[in-house]
């Protein structure tokens, strides 16, 4: 089976030079293919565009990054990970493949960035077990003071 | 309950003082950009220029950290309720 996830009109340089603003505006709603001999080259618009990079570039990150999870390895893609306990690295990369799913469809990765700029923060803290130990430690009201 | 437009308390634990003192030496800009942010919108993401991160896992539920600076944290939770933001440890990064 083939799937078809890309569809363009393919037009000449010769039209295009004859026809410039009909052509250009029809690239800002769909991508249009220029033909000059054997090359072939497409104009379409900047956002859509700027969109199907991030995506891509995210995508290829998750799935990276969950690859090298199933398979046991240490991970190239975000080391601070190996701070992480077993559990949380489960909780990680399940929220990792929520997040990238919902963006996808969204167009809109901040959540995702966010939940890696967390993990990340979670997985240093781990590192000093002396931070931990004061964030596991909830004073009593006579241990704080109010700062001025 | 607290207008939501009150400022926040900040309560620090007693042995900190003196991490937070050092820090309002070492960089007072950094530390007092820290302070007001604290003060005025501890939990907003938007308002922190990217320093705001909420620390995930069972072991730090509530936790939220502030970059002060590449090498300095604070790490806080908020008392919503009451408008309080209790400073759990404040000090250089790991």
């Amino acid at each position: 089976m083939v799937s078809i996830v890309f569809s363009d009109v393919i037009v000449n340089a010769t039209d295009l030079r004859q026809n410039q603003k009909c052509w250009l505006e029809k690239a800002y709603e769909n991508p249009i293919t220029v033909s000059y001999g054997r090359k072939q080259l497409a104009i379409m618009n900047r956002e859509q565009i700027g969109k199907l990079y991030t995506q891509k570039y995210y995508s290829e990150l998750v799935l990276k990054a969950c690859e090298e999870f199933m398979k046991g390895l240490k991970s190239d893609t975000f080391p601070w990970e190996e701070y992480l306990s077993d559990e949380e690295k489960i909780e990680f990369h399940n929220e990792l493949l929520t997040c990238a799913m919902r963006s996808i469809f969204t167009g809109d990765w901040t959540q995702l960035e966010h939940a890696i700029e967390d993990w990340k923060a979670t997985a240093e803290t781990e590192r000093s077990l002396e931070i931990v130990k004061a964030l596991q430690d909830r004073g009593t009201p006579e241990q704080y003071v109010t700062l001025k | 309950m607290s207008p939501s437009n009150e400022e926040y308390r900040i309560e620090l634990k007693e042995r900190l003082q003196r991490n937070w003192e050092a820090l309002e030496s070492e960089v007072p800009t950094a530390i007092e950009k820290c302070r007001k942010f604290l003060k005025e919108s501890p939990e907003n993401r938007l308002k922190s220029s990217g320093k705001l991160k909420k620390l995930k896992g069972k072991r730090f539920k509530g936790i939220l950290q502030y970059d002060i600076t590449d090498e300095a944290r604070v790490w806080y939770r908020v008392d919503r309720r009451n408008h309080v933001v209790y400073i759990e440890y404040v000090g250089h990064h790991p």
